[in-house]
């Protein structure tokens, strides 16, 4: 199938997907159900599978699903902008005044006051204001040919 | 109560009991502070830059701090979820990527990731269910998402192919 026999043999590791190996082969090891059925459906996926070119694009990472979208967001100088300026101080100052008035945000403010606290260090820090504007390049998928 | 702003992102209303304001009928706290769609999306684009370089800490402070502000974020759960399967914390990747599919099954990334949960737990009749659902959501094999779970096909084709299955 379109050189699959290639392929196969650490395919997972080529594309920097190696760590899920074990875990799959572990998976295949103590499978208890049908293995025809299995077969079957798998052979199913593989024959969907047009060709090799998606292995240019793969996540290398567990992909974080919207978050990972450039599209739809301020863009770059945006996103900066929100960072830098009044957007994100604003918010937080609404939150820093909310939390310290409403006895009902006590339990989860913790959470909220730490993510405010870090988009604000992040904000202030020329270092992380540049990792910003890398990640609209940023890669997360891998190249595997 | 605040006005609620219209999110694609987001399922609001009839689950606002579990909002962090913690009543049934209250805002969500993201509805209080006034946070539009896009300011939502940058806060959880910077919890991907920190993910992206591997500062998981940091990423997850995002992810957990967005989740507190909408809990019917479906970006900030599938986030979420993924973090804690790439550190293989499996029940709460679980219940961040069961949640996020709650809210929308068309989520790629939680059906890939869910996947690989379940390969880990050898649950490989659920984790080809995921992989499949998320394979036909991206026919066009655009999505590294769903390429991932391509790739995670060969990887159990290979493996039937070693134990003489196929």
């Amino acid at each position: 199938m379109f050189g699959l026999g290639k392929l196969v043999g650490g395919a997972l590791n080529a594309i920097g997907l190696g760590k899920i190996a074990p875990f799959i082969s572990m998976g295949i090891s103590f499978f208890t159900g049908d293995f025809a059925t299995l077969a079957t459906d798998v052979m199913g996926l593989m024959s969907n599978i047009k060709g090799l070119d998606f292995l240019n694009k793969v996540a290398k990472f567990a992909p974080l699903g919207g978050f990972d979208q450039l599209a739809g967001g301020f863009g770059e100088l945006g996103l900066k902008q929100f960072l830098k300026a009044d957007g994100l101080r604003d918010i937080a100052d609404k939150f820093f005044k909310l939390a310290d008035t409403l006895e009902d945000f006590q339990a989860s403010s913790r959470k909220v006051n730490d993510l405010f606290d870090l988009l604000l260090e992040t904000a202030q820090n020329r270092e992380s204001l540049e990792s910003v504007r890398n990640s609209v390049t940023y890669s997360s998928y891998i190249s595997a040919v | 109560m605040l006005e609620a702003g219209k999110s694609s992102m987001t399922r609001q209303g009839a689950n606002d009991k579990q909002t962090s304001g913690g009543g049934a009928g209250r805002a969500t706290l993201r509805q209080r502070l006034g946070i539009s769609d896009e300011q939502f999306q940058e806060m959880g684009r910077v919890g991907a830059m920190y993910y992206q370089q591997g500062n998981l800490d940091k990423a997850r402070t995002i992810f957990e701090g967005l989740i507190e502000i909408d809990p019917q974020s479906v970006d900030a759960h599938s986030a979420l979820g993924a973090l804690y399967t790439r550190t293989q914390r499996d029940a709460d990747a679980l219940r961040h990527l069961n949640r996020a599919l709650e809210l929308d099954d068309r989520q790629i990334a939680a059906h890939v990731n869910r996947a690989e949960v379940y390969l880990r737990r050898q649950q490989v009749e659920e984790a080809v269910a995921d992989l499949k659902k998320a394979i036909e959501l991206d026919p066009k094999e655009q999505d590294a998402g769903a390429n991932r779970a391509r790739a995670m096909v060969l990887g159990i084709h290979e493996a039937l192919e070693a134990k003489g299955v196929m």
